[in-house]
């Protein structure tokens, strides 16, 4: 039933492709530029959050200490507030004096480099979240037990909890980075929708879409989720196969 | 000597009251309680794991040096969880040369120490018999090869100190008693100093030199194995399943002591007695403090009152002996023993003897037969309430 109507809604974008003119479209140098942006901007957005996330949650995971819960609260900004919302947070936070000092070194507003922050701001509390979850599923007992055969905590950490939650890290790091390919909200509020500059795969969704180019629409629709649906189904099966990969 | 010094902490639900516990170097210890007493909250403070509980008080003590504030892996000790915790990501051996790859992460050879302990491994390995399972998954052994393989990976660090936590929990008994072997092997073989925990009675006494028993966070009683088959108070009585437990008082009138015990009917003097009424804590020895007292099941004499002349002959002592008559009302045979259990005729209450069941069988022909029992008070034992 959950197949048959997501397949029905891909099935119908079909209806509007001319095969002569759809692959002029998709290899333009605009629609290579989207997904290249797309690509590497997503890639680093992960990279961050998954770094500073998987810190951020062992520590969550494995300690009490004061006012854990009220952080742990605040890993769900990126839900509560809506992407634009989040997106005009960042571009308020560039226009009060700080942010207007750090904006004056390393330009965020309308660049690629506020791509890859608003994507970064937008997947960080979920690869948290995620990576927490997985941590707090491997028994503290495992890295007890390394330890009174010698390890510190650290190699305790890297030797034998990283080994365990690889691949729950590396499914958190996947969804994090299908979030981030797909984010649009905040992404347009602070970097803009420059075609050939800011424009990403789902901006330029949206783009063409007012432009009122259906076919455009329908190839970048088609590209996003070709990208996304075949990371996710690849992750699985190579997940199948090795289980402590 | 490992010891512990009024060791107090809360965890969650669990607390740990004033724990003073000794081990002595090549020794084994058992903690014995129940489940939810806190037993493993023990292991774990002792292994190191808890000590930056901020309710954390008094000591814990190796050869004299406070190793209260040690972190886990400086205190040498090789702690072996319940679950035993064997790392699924890696094989049998890379399990058991775990701490050697931590310690010399590059395998340089040239260090002539660890050359002599991989060499230690290998023959420790060999004689557990876990050498054939070096690269098999961790998940494909059975209950008996993870205990194996744990106690070798736990040995294999060098430490001379082990901290197990039920490890032989969820094993079939054959398997328990061929692996209590073992580990009674190993451990003179390698002059272990070990903390066992178990709730499993039979376990404690055939493992342990000394018996602590821990009962919601306080040491009841801590002794060598002779002495902790006497339980001390009435939670350790419980928890050792002791079923024969009277009021008794003493009665001083006819200025002999005599030890009454109402329940039962019965009166002996206090000469009789292997304990003195001191040791029930009553200095002033006030008249007709009522006190518990306990015999165990398997130190009650029953025999058939229409052969008193034969059980004379065999045990003269019974002459001396309070004495009842009185019926008994059910019989259990369980793996090796029968239990049998007797009512008085001119008291309301039962007394359990536990027989070898071929004597047993001889005694007991049917419910409410006739049958006469005796009490050693060699074996009564004072109760603290």
């Amino acid at each position: 039933m959950t197949f048959g109507i997501y397949f029905i809604l891909i099935l119908s974008l079909f209806y509007f492709l001319k095969p002569s003119t759809s692959f002029a479209l998709l290899l333009s140098d605009r629609a290579l530029y989207s997904l290249a942006l797309s690509l590497l901007a997503a890639t680093i957005a992960t990279a961050m959050s998954v770094g500073i996330g998987l810190p951020t949650a062992y520590a969550l995971s494995r300690y009490n200490f004061f006012g854990k819960e009220f952080i742990d609260t605040f890993l769900e900004l990126p839900m509560v507030a809506s992407p634009a919302a989040l997106g005009a947070m960042l571009l308020i936070f560039f226009n009060n004096p700080i942010g207007s000092w750090i904006n004056s070194h390393v330009n965020f507003v309308f660049t690629v480099t506020g791509v890859v922050l608003a994507q970064f701001i937008t997947t960080l509390g979920i690869a948290t979240r995620l990576i927490k979850t997985v941590i707090d599923e491997i028994p503290t007992r495992y890295e007890n037990v390394a330890r009174s055969l010698g390890a510190t905590p650290l190699k305790a950490f890297t030797k034998v909890t990283l080994p365990l939650s690889r691949k729950g890290i590396i499914s958190a790091s996947i969804l994090t980075w299908a979030k981030a390919f797909g984010e649009f909200g905040a992404t347009i509020t602070l970097a803009g929708s420059m075609p050939g500059n800011t424009e990403t795969l789902p901006i330029a969704v949206f783009m063409r879409l007012s432009a009122a180019d259906i076919e455009g629409t329908v190839i970048m629709i088609l590209i996003l989720i070709g990208i996304g649906l075949g990371l996710l189904y690849f992750y699985k099966m190579f997940a199948k196969r090795f289980p402590y990969a | 000597m490992l010891e512990t010094i009024n060791l107090s902490t809360r965890i969650q639900n669990f607390y740990l009251n004033n724990i003073s516990i000794s081990v002595p170097e090549n020794s084994i210890h058992v903690i014995l309680g129940p489940s939810g007493s806190g037993k493993t909250v023990l292991l774990e403070t002792i292994a190191g794991f808890n000590f930056n509980v901020k309710n954390l008080s008094g000591q814990i003590k190796l050869n004299g040096t406070d190793i209260t504030n040690f972190p886990a892996e400086k205190r040498n000790f090789s702690y072996v969880p319940q679950d035993l915790a064997l790392f699924p990501h890696l094989n049998v051996e890379d399990n058991i040369f775990f701490s050697h790859k931590i310690k010399n992460p590059y395998n340089i050879v040239s260090d002539t120490n660890n050359f002599i302990n991989k060499e230690f491994v290998t023959v420790l390995a060999n004689n557990i018999g876990v050498i054939s399972l070096f690269k098999r998954n961790i998940n494909s052994l059975s209950g008996g090869e993870r205990q194996r393989v744990a106690l070798v990976r736990a040995l294999a660090t060098g430490n001379r100190h082990l901290l197990l936590d039920e490890p032989f929990n969820g094993l079939h008994p054959g398997m328990r008693k061929e692996l209590w072997f073992l580990l009674k092997e190993m451990q003179e073989k390698y002059k272990l100093t070990i903390i066992m925990i178990t709730h499993d009675l039979e376990e404690a006494f055939f493992l342990g030199d000394f018996i602590s028993v821990l009962i919601d966070g306080q040491i009841e009683q801590s002794e060598s194995k002779q002495k902790a088959r006497i339980p001390k108070t009435l939670a350790v009585a419980k928890l050792y399943g002791l079923k024969n437990i009277f009021n008794a008082k003493i009665d001083k009138s006819s200025g002999m002591s005599i030890i009454n015990i109402p329940e039962l009917k019965i009166c002996f003097s206090e000469k009789q007695l292997q304990f003195s009424y001191n040791e029930i804590g009553d200095k002033n020895r006030h008249e007709n403090k009522v006190f518990k007292i306990g015999i165990r099941s398997e130190d009650i004499i029953l025999y058939d009152p229409e052969n008193t002349e034969a059980i004379k002959k065999i045990n003269p002592e019974i002459l001396d002996m309070p004495t009842l008559k009185g019926k008994i009302t059910s019989y259990f045979e369980k793996d090796h023993s029968a239990l049998i259990l007797f009512k008085p005729d001119n008291a309301n209450v039962f007394i359990e003897a536990e027989l070898v069941y071929h004597k047993a069988r001889k005694l007991y022909t049917e419910v409410n037969k006739l049958a006469s029992l005796a009490i050693d008070t060699k074996y009564i034992f004072p109760i603290f309430v």
